[in-house]
């Protein structure tokens, strides 16, 4: 698979797709489902979708998985499995605890493994080229840009009562929202700068 | 003017694609040479990116060339 961007064009992009439909899907079903075993086959489903997805993403780009890149997959799929496993099963289990110590280490778990993840990219950053920092760096202006506006128009609606947000759910949105926007920043400069 | 073109504008013409070519690498062979993306090859090649230091006398000592034979300042602007 390390040889995947000198696969025929259709090829590439088969699998980048398939693996998008693989992703979103085994997300959907993970959130759907309460059974184990369709939890443990949507996740590692999701795993799959999420190696082939970094696979294909570079392959579509004519690029080759560099030792940086495998390292990043090798750290990012367990400490994602573990990050699920957590917000699954032992968060929800906050309720049931009476100490209030454990329950806010139970609470703030799944934190742990998110370090991890922010650990693994700003590695990832440092070891890249140097064209491909400045891919990003342009990525992390335009998530932050993006996510302050957002956040701060979200802001004055609520201060005015125009709208009524959740303050937590709101908090919990900034990550998320930076990593998407942060995603498809990344994506557009990596387009942008394709080359033939 | 897109910021491509200023990029372009100011860019230094280099050798790159003409040495890369006399050793019969592709884009992706010299990458993998320097420990770099293909796309940093063909932007370096195209004149959107100029290369750090490091980078430019790492393609120098690799083709055995002075970096003021394979990059030019002014013949870009």
């Amino acid at each position: 698979m390390d040889k995947m961007n000198e696969w025929p064009k259709w090829q590439r992009w088969g699998v980048w797709l398939s693996s998008w439909v693989l992703y979103l899907g085994s997300f959907a079903v993970l959130l759907s489902f309460e059974s184990w075993v369709m939890r443990g086959l949507a996740l590692l489903a999701l795993c799959v979708g999420l190696v082939l997805l970094t696979y294909s993403s570079k392959a579509v780009l004519n690029e080759r998985m560099r030792k940086v890149d495998r390292w990043y997959v090798r750290v990012l799929l367990p400490t994602f499995v573990v990050y699920m496993v957590l917000m699954l099963y032992v968060w929800p289990m906050y309720s049931r605890i009476e100490v209030p110590w454990l329950e806010v280490i139970v609470v703030l778990l799944p934190l742990l493994p998110l370090a991890v993840i922010v650990w693994a990219m700003m590695r990832y950053m440092a070891r890249c080229d140097e064209l491909e920092r400045r891919q990003q760096l342009d990525a992390i202006g335009i998530a932050a840009a993006v996510v302050s506006l957002v956040s701060f128009a979200l802001g004055l609606l609520a201060a005015t009562k125009l709208i009524v947000v959740n303050g937590a759910l709101v908090l919990l949105m900034i990550f998320p929202a930076l990593c998407i926007v942060y995603g498809l920043a990344c994506a557009w400069s990596k387009w942008r700068w394709r080359g033939r | 003017m897109r910021l491509e073109q200023v990029a372009l504008a100011w860019a230094m013409k280099n050798r790159v694609r003409e040495l890369r070519e006399a050793h019969g690498w592709s884009q992706g062979a010299l990458a993998e040479h320097l420990d770099v993306s293909r796309q940093t090859i063909n932007a370096i090649e195209t004149g959107k990116y100029d290369p750090s230091l490091p980078l430019a006398f790492k393609l120098a000592r690799l083709f055995k060339q002075r970096i003021e034979s394979m990059f030019d300042p002014d013949e870009g602007r």
